[in-house]
């Protein structure tokens, strides 16, 4: 299967005046597990709930495992699954009739799957939602997700304000899934030490833009620290980008992308880890440290804008 | 789904079905209890006050009282099968889109296996129907509660707003409203603020400015006769039928035919009748002047017997207009975003 699991071509979406998205290309391959990665308000939300068919773009293109997100594609519908990041589940049910809901709602659901689940997290069936902590009402909501059996997870900060256990709990739930099923899963998040742990492609998102859409592994493979004497730092070669510049009264350090490995020793090179690289994007968005022409600079790969 | 439907809403269902019950209740028993008072005061020895013996004057007074003050205590009866309906359609209405993007439930069932128009549909049915079988006991119940207390004709505005089917229709009205204003706010409570604006002036402009034109009306010329007791005031005869809907008592031109006038039509009538000549001192004179001016006076009615055929054209509107708003917010639901 080659089929995107999420595509997008110049997608954008206005909320009155302001842009929650804009100029967006992306292509997300399969069987991946995605990180959007990003501050609020960058976007990540906007893009996930047009991927899960809830609103549609102001202007752009968006298809969702080859077909375009419709509210009334129930195919589509049946093959994707999202977990918003308020975790809606209804007030007053019990574990049982949400799991009633879902089977009544998805011809592939399948009850053993959602028994079990709940089962191993010690959530009784008779627990009533409201009396559920936030943790144990993310698993749920995850679970009805799971028990759809479906192709695509996309999960909206999912371990957003969770304690230790009960994000160990839902990413452990997760990755027995994706193990499994081979389940494609989308997740936006803002720890970082997820995105390692758990994904391996990533979106970085800010100002309602994409900054960098790659498999981590070559993200992590393609950038480097470049230090030198601030006293004769020589020119960067070509296809060398900076991504962030800190400079001292001795020393210049940029954390570059680069195509090619650097062969003027001036440059002392280093491996940044994943936090670093995806920190320095984050500054990148809020335009603390860099040009514009860096903000716009293409990646390696991965088709972003 | 159908089950999910009734899950959203069956609290607030049983409550209001509770509460019906308990007011079908009191409308039994009240107008079982007038029904029994009547045929006592009609029966011997009071003969409805039409002639009965001295003696027997105090306990006449009694079951007079007993009887009148038995109607009152029912004054409020007429309400229990309009309101009920009303509110349950307002407050199912309100649930069925707006209440589930306000808990953000929304992005629940629209991420699930089902097209937003099932969702919408199966959701709209089990509210209506749940809504018609509350109804139906309830208009059964308060029409035969205006038969057996006589408070007041089924045709005359209170009774036919109330009974027939006329709560069922304003009550899926009322739904409709809050499921289509309810789409476009997204706020549960606003919603049912404007639903019951909406349920306020709307049944209002159609008692007051729209029944009378949904059937043809009918019309009797009034005659003028000598009361003999006074010998000096004017009765009548030729009055609307008993039970009837009297809708205008005036002066027409002979020939008008049977629509209603409007005060500023019926004014330089009136100025020409007040030329009559003042010292007109019994009926025929009266009658002569007006046919002298090609006058005269009639009563425009909607009869009982008509009362089925015009419950059916405005309960007939109501559905129209709910099919007509359900069918916008089926429109507009696959188009919200959540």
């Amino acid at each position: 299967m080659t089929t995107p699991v999420i595509e997008t071509n110049g997608l954008a979406k206005r909320f009155g005046r302001t842009w929650g998205l804009r100029d967006c290309t992306l292509s997300i391959p399969p069987g991946k597990v995605a990180a959007l990665v990003g501050p609020n308000g960058a976007g990540k939300s906007t893009l996930l709930r047009m991927a899960a068919g809830l609103s549609r773009p102001t202007s752009g293109q968006i298809t969702v495992l080859g077909s375009v997100p419709s509210t009334e594609d129930a195919s589509l519908l049946k093959r994707v699954g999202y977990l918003d990041q308020v975790r809606p589940l209804y007030r007053g049910f019990l574990v049982d009739e949400m799991f009633r809901f879902g089977a009544g709602t998805n011809p592939t659901w399948n009850m053993a799957t959602a028994h079990d689940y709940v089962d191993q997290l010690g959530i009784s069936l008779r627990d009533r939602v409201d009396n559920l902590s936030g943790g144990q009402r993310a698993q749920v909501a995850l679970t009805m997700c799971l028990a759809k059996q479906l192709e695509l997870l996309i999960l909206d900060e999912p371990a957003a304000e969770l304690d230790p256990v009960a994000r160990e709990d839902l990413l452990r739930l997760l990755m027995r899934e994706v193990a499994e099923r081979g389940t494609n899963v989308v997740l936006s998040t803002h720890a970082l030490g997820d995105v390692g742990s758990i994904c391996d492609y990533l979106v970085i998102m800010s100002h309602s833009r994409i900054v960098l859409a790659d498999d981590l592994e070559f993200v992590v493979e393609s950038h480097r620290f470049l230090s030198a004497a601030s006293s004769n730092a020589p020119a960067l070669p070509e296809g060398v980008t900076v991504i962030d510049t800190r400079t001292s009264s001795r020393e210049v350090t940029h954390l570059a992308r680069m195509t090619l490995p650097l062969v003027d020793e001036t440059w002392q090179v280093t491996e940044p880890t994943l936090d670093e690289i995806i920190m320095a994007y984050l500054r990148l968005g809020t335009g603390s440290t860099l040009s514009q022409s860096h903000y716009d600079a293409p990646t390696a790969r991965g088709g972003v804008s | 789904m159908t089950w999910m439907a009734w899950r959203l809403q069956r609290s607030v269902y049983l409550f209001v079905v509770a509460v019906s019950l308990l007011l079908i209740a009191y409308a039994i028993v009240n107008g079982l209890h007038i029904e029994a008072l009547r045929h006592q005061w009609l029966g011997q020895p009071c003969h409805g006050g039409n002639g009965f013996a001295a003696q027997y004057q105090t306990r006449c007074q009694a079951e007079n009282n007993q009887y009148l003050n038995a109607i009152g205590s029912g004054v409020y009866v007429h309400w229990f099968a309009a309101l009920p309906t009303a509110v349950l359609g307002l407050l199912l209405g309100a649930n069925t889109v707006a209440g589930e993007i306000d808990r953000n439930t929304a992005r629940t069932a629209w991420t699930q296996s089902i097209t937003r128009g099932r969702w919408f549909t199966t959701k709209v049915a089990v509210g209506l129907g749940s809504l018609v079988l509350l109804a139906i006991p309830l208009c059964v119940t308060v029409s035969w509660w205006l038969t057996a207390s006589r408070w007041t004709p089924r045709i005359s505005t209170n009774g036919f707003t109330y009974a027939g089917w006329m709560p069922l229709a304003t009550g899926v009205f009322a739904f409709a409203v809050t499921v289509i204003v309810g789409t476009v706010i997204r706020r549960p409570g606003w919603t049912i603020a404007v639903g019951l604006a909406v349920m306020v002036v709307l049944p209002w402009t159609m008692q007051t400015d729209v029944r009378t034109n949904l059937v043809p009306l009918r019309s009797t010329t009034l005659t003028l006769t000598t009361v003999t007791k006074q010998g000096e005031t004017f009765g009548t005869t030729g009055r609307a039928p008993a039970n009837a809907w009297v809708i205008f008592d005036g002066i027409v031109p002979v020939g008008a035919g049977n629509t209603l006038v409007t005060w500023g039509q019926e004014t330089p009538w009136l100025d020409a009748v007040n030329k009559c000549p003042s010292n007109v001192t019994g009926p025929s004179g009266y009658a002569a002047c007006l046919r002298r001016l090609g006058l005269h006076e009639v009563e425009l009615y909607v009869a009982d017997s008509q009362y089925w055929e015009l419950q059916l054209r405005e309960g007939g509107l109501y559905l129209a207009g709910t099919a007509l708003l359900l069918g916008a917010g089926l429109f507009l639901v696959r188009r919200v975003k959540a």
